[in-house]
């Protein structure tokens, strides 16, 4: 019952725009100019990695409407095709809420495995999505790069992800 | 069952409209997915108001982001001082051996330097508006998967406009395509969107610089099927009004896979400051002449 009623507090919901506030500045922290090739491909990574940890572990903290405010901020920031972050992250929360049953109850490994094959769907859908944008085929290597970078950082940023939520005692967690 | 009295309906409610929520969540997705892909075709048709969004959303990320990225620009202060401390002796060798070259070539410029005078009041010749370069630094990388960007620390409160030139002290890096007031954004050489005059070698070839989103971009459209060779000067040639004529770009890297490749002098991963060039509004870069310093 008392859990419930946490779920109806006002204080509950003041903590979303919190959580949403923490996506936006470590996606701003990830377009630092850090000495690596692939820099430029951290902020969509990261992007990616919270909303589908966060909608498979703490649904509460970033509802569907969230991840896509974490994707148009990506579109804003970002000089990529403008609604493709948007549309990227929205599909992510939707395949984590899909899977959330299987994976919510299992460890870290299983959620990587489930991130690995969602950015599986992703990655073809976005350069799909950017070549019809440009009216040209656009490299792949990138996406694919984005595909690994994605897979790669997923457990450091779970592991910060769950320190933040913890910090910030965002929502219950989904087991 | 004890329940309190003032959730007891509520309770009921939630439970009783449980098939009704799960409709709505999914209801929710649809709407979400329908209205990223509206953003799209908003971007592709409504391209000025976009920018627009992106140039105000930068000038106020721009300082958040400038705070977020000291610790960063401070570690690769220090990684760097690290790194040349270590090589100091062998860099110093270096140098001498460096500075003793270069005085002999400066008496060498000196003369052609004169010499051109000269010639240049011999045909009385006009060299054109001076550019006026205007020093930033490079406070965040915005590309992403499709897009090669910088973000610029000043805008149009720095004289800065859609179209100016950027470089670094090796090279050109790219051109302004979105000004906010205190920040602005710059495509790189590099972009896939990017299509840059050039001349490439001795024999001054045209050749247009195409980026691929890789550090090297391609060179196309070699005039006249001219041969280039590895090594060969690139420099900007002005056709198209974008970039003054003469800029460096970079040197001709080798073909791989039949294409025609380019190494930039600019080090991608390097950006800290940047200069824009600044010709005057309306001038046309072809006539200008590279004479003033900062502004």
């Amino acid at each position: 019952m008392a859990e419930r009623r946490e779920r109806f507090s006002a204080h509950t919901w003041l903590k979303v725009p919190a959580t949403i506030c923490a996506v936006w500045l470590a996606i701003l922290f990830s377009t630092a100019p850090w000495p690596l090739a692939i820099a430029n491909l951290a902020p969509a990574a990261l992007a990616h990695c919270t909303v589908f940890y966060l909608s498979l572990r703490y649904p509460d903290a970033l509802r569907p409407a969230g991840g896509f405010l974490v994707g148009l901020f990506l579109d804003v920031l970002t000089g990529t095709v403008f609604g493709l972050g948007t549309l990227t992250c929205i599909a992510m929360h939707f395949m984590a809420s899909t899977q959330r049953r299987f994976l919510a109850s299992r460890g870290i490994i299983h959620s990587w495995i489930g991130l690995a094959i969602a950015s599986c769907a992703i990655a073809p859908l976005s350069w799909i999505i950017a070549s019809l944008y440009a009216f040209s085929f656009q490299p792949w290597t990138p996406t694919l790069a984005q595909l690994a970078l994605t897979a790669a950082i997923f457990p450091i940023v779970a592991l910060i992800t769950e320190v933040i939520v913890v910090i910030l005692s965002v929502g219950e967690k989904n087991t | 069952m004890a329940r309190d009295s003032g959730l007891a309906p509520i309770d009921d409610l939630v439970e009783s409209s449980q098939p009704v929520r799960t409709a709505l969540k999914r209801f929710t997705y649809v709407l979400l997915i329908g209205s990223a892909v509206g953003l799209i075709f908003i971007g592709k048709i409504e391209t000025v108001v976009v920018e627009k969004i992106r140039a105000n959303s930068s000038d106020i990320t721009a300082p958040v982001v400038e705070l977020l990225s000291a610790p960063v620009r401070l570690a690769r202060a220090g990684a760097d001082h690290l790194a040349n401390f270590a090589n100091l002796i062998e860099e110093n060798g270096r140098l001498e051996e460096e500075n003793t070259r270069l005085l002999q070539w400066r008496v060498f410029a000196k003369k052609l330097e004169a010499e051109n005078q000269e010639l240049k009041k011999l045909l009385r010749f006009d060299p054109g508006p001076d550019a006026r370069f205007i020093s930033a630094r490079a406070i965040s990388e915005i590309g992403g998967t499709f897009a090669r960007a910088i973000l610029i620390n000043v805008g149009e409160r720095r004289g800065i406009r859609t179209g100016l030139a950027v470089m670094t002290g090796e090279g050109v890096v790219g051109r302004v395509i979105n000004v906010g007031e205190k920040s602005a954004r710059v495509i790189l050489l590099t972009d896939i969107n990017s299509r840059t005059p050039v001349l490439v070698g001795e024999g001054r070839t045209r050749a247009i610089l195409e980026g691929n989103n890789s550090d090297n971009p391609q060179i196309k459209f070699i005039d006249n099927g001219a041969s280039v060779f590895p090594g060969d000067l690139i420099l900007t040639s002005g056709h198209g009004g974008i970039y003054p004529p003469g800029l460096p770009v970079g040197v001709v890297a080798g073909e791989i896979d039949g294409k025609t490749m380019a190494q930039t002098f600019v080090d991608w991963r390097k950006i800290e400051f940047v200069r824009v060039v600044d010709l005057g509004e309306g001038e046309d870069p072809a006539k200008a002449g590279f004479s003033k310093r900062d502004g």
